[in-house]
């Protein structure tokens, strides 16, 4: 569904994603994890848009997308969320969602310059599915900017949601959230996994993305070290490595 | 309720207020001497321009440059009516505002890469660098001192102010409505929603410029067909009618009032306006005042007017619910 090939991108001397190999399956919750620094975040970004990748490409279904502006690939059907929650925090919740699927209807030069009066429209019957989905329906007319981080880590989701992606990337979803709350989220996640929607999923917190992905891409210093089922990952020592460091346990090492 | 509610409910709350400041000043005009007409018109053509300064704002951004592209109108006008042209006046002011339009489309290509405090400089450099063009290109536009004998429409008379401030009203009644209707639209919220956050709106699909550039394109066409009723109404141009001094009626206009609904604007206007005539003795006070009243809505209400209101509103609901 969603192939990278040879990924890299350098900023001056350095460089943040060195070839980076990866096919997200259709239906998938794929996840990209590794340690702080490691590109997962500059990965991110070239899939999305808001880099140019330096070499390498981004495939949506055989498609070219790497390259081009965020608007462009969203509108080819890879929508995502931030690391640092955004949501349209002036409007209620069914307002804000209702901009997802006003953004991902759009033709490239809208000619729809002109329709006050259509408000009973399919967009707004999108959000109102989307915020349903995502266990917000109840809350539709409260004002965006008062939810709880939880809720409004949720209220980004449904916002992405509601531009009918065919990958949602979500970018570290769980970060920052209490216990609840993750669990929380997690449970949507899996929800939306299971209405068929493909995933890839940048997570810090190791012990979600092992419970939550069907396949996990793990990458240090801008380069794959194991890619594999969790079961799989879990074992690999390279990953152990990574994040341990050379200072293992002293069972592990025995 | 639905998504859609809302929205009509700001509309009519819209359009009721463009209706009210149109009968308002119509009826004022009936009952007030001569010498008031004179003060209502330049009152409405200011209507025109702080709205479609509003206008822009929605994308986000705060210009500098409306009332230097306003004057782009203004000298459409004065030169396309002037004989060897003679074009009727009101074909000239529709393309004053074609023009202005197109002057911010080109406009739009640098400052547009600009945001906030960046994007108020640049506008204010383009803004400056028009209003040298009026000074400087002296055999089209009469230089320092302008142009003179502009005509009023034919059908209009050109003694009294009252025939006039009856077209003013007639053109602030369609562009407002245009203008809050705008607002209202598929178009118009997506352009909100790129001025409350670009970064989210890009990554769902808005084409962010493109929206932006729309914004700031059509607001300048509202300033074009102000700025050549303007050149009508007084009969002569020149390039200090298009400076810092109207530009900051307009801006201060936004500040007092607020610009997250098309009324606020509006309101800060006449708050402006009444403060200036009430001091029409002491003229040199009236910008000491407009500052400091500036000053005291950022500092204590920071949406401006229009978020007092709507607290009190919301209060009054509050009451009535309860």
């Amino acid at each position: 569904m969603l192939e990278v090939r040879g990924l890299t991108k350098t900023f001056g001397s350095i460089t943040a994603v060195d070839g980076i190999d990866m096919q997200v399956a259709a239906g998938a919750i794929h996840g990209l994890i590794g340690p702080n620094g490691s590109g997962k975040s500059t990965t991110m970004n070239l899939i999305s848009g808001t880099y140019r990748p330096t070499a390498g490409q981004v495939l949506l279904n055989g498609a070219a997308i790497g390259g081009q502006p965020a608007f462009r690939v969203a509108r080819m059907g890879v929508v995502r969320t931030f690391q640092l929650t955004r949501v349209y925090g002036q409007l209620s919740l069914l307002e804000a969602v209702r901009i997802g699927a006003l953004a991902g209807n759009g033709a490239p030069w809208n000619p729809r310059l002109w329709r006050p009066f259509r408000h009973d429209h399919p967009a707004t019957e999108a959000a109102h599915d989307a915020l349903r989905r995502m266990g917000l329906g109840p809350h539709a007319d409260r004002n965006a900017g008062s939810l709880p981080s939880g809720m409004r880590r949720i209220l980004s989701i449904a916002t992405a949601l509601a531009a009918s992606p065919r990958v949602l990337l979500l970018d570290e979803p769980l970060a920052g959230l209490n216990a609840s709350e993750k669990a929380e989220v997690a449970d949507r996640i899996q929800q939306l996994r299971q209405d068929g929607l493909t995933i890839l999923l940048v997570e810090h917190d190791v012990r979600s993305i092992m419970r939550l992905s069907d396949r996990i891409t793990v990458i240090n210093f801008g380069k794959v070290i194991a890619t594999g089922t969790p079961a799989e990952i879990g074992r690999n020592e390279a990953v152990i490595t990574a994040y341990l460091g050379d200072r293992r346990p002293a069972h592990a090492a025995g | 309720m639905n998504g859609g509610t809302d929205t009509r409910r700001a509309l009519r709350q819209d359009i009721g207020s463009v209706l009210a400041l149109v009968i308002g000043t119509g009826a004022l005009a009936m009952v007030s001497a001569a010498y008031v007409h004179g003060a209502l018109v330049l009152f409405v053509l200011n209507a025109i321009l702080v709205l479609s300064y509003r206008t822009i704002t929605t994308m986000g951004g705060w210009s500098f440059a409306h009332v230097a592209i306003m004057g782009v109108g203004a000298y459409a006008v004065a030169i396309l009516s002037a004989p060897p042209i003679g074009l009727p006046v009101l074909l000239c002011v529709a393309i004053g505002g074609v023009l202005a339009g197109l002057v911010a489309m080109a406009l739009s290509w640098p400052v547009l890469r600009t945001r906030q405090y960046y994007f108020f400089l640049s506008t204010f450099a383009a803004g400056e660098a028009l209003r040298q063009c009026f000074i400087q290109f002296k055999g089209l536009t009469g230089g320092t001192s302008g142009l003179a004998f502009i005509p009023r429409p034919g059908f209009i008379g050109d003694s009294a102010a009252l025939p006039f401030l009856w077209l003013a009203l007639a053109v602030f009644l369609a562009l407002a409505l245009a203008a809050v209707c705008f607002d209202a639209s598929e178009t118009g919220m997506k352009i909100r929603a790129v001025g409350e956050d670009e970064t989210l709106s890009a990554s769902l699909g808005l084409d962010a410029w493109g929206l932006r550039a729309t914004a700031f394109v059509l607001g300048s066409v509202g300033a074009g067909i102000a700025g050549g009723l303007l050149a009508s109404y007084n009969g002569i141009v020149a390039p200090n009618d298009f400076g810092a001094a109207l530009m900051f009626k307009i801006v201060a206009s936004c500040i007092v009032g607020g610009t997250r609904r098309a009324w606020g604007p509006l309101l800060g206007l006449i708050f402006l306006t009444v403060i200036e005539e009430a001091f029409r003795a002491v003229p040199v006070y009236v910008p000491l005042i407009w500052g400091g009243l500036v000053i005291v809505v950022t500092l204590y209400a920071p949406g401006g007017l229009e978020s007092l209101v709507e607290r009190v509103q919301r209060r009054f609901k509050g009451a009535a619910h309860a």
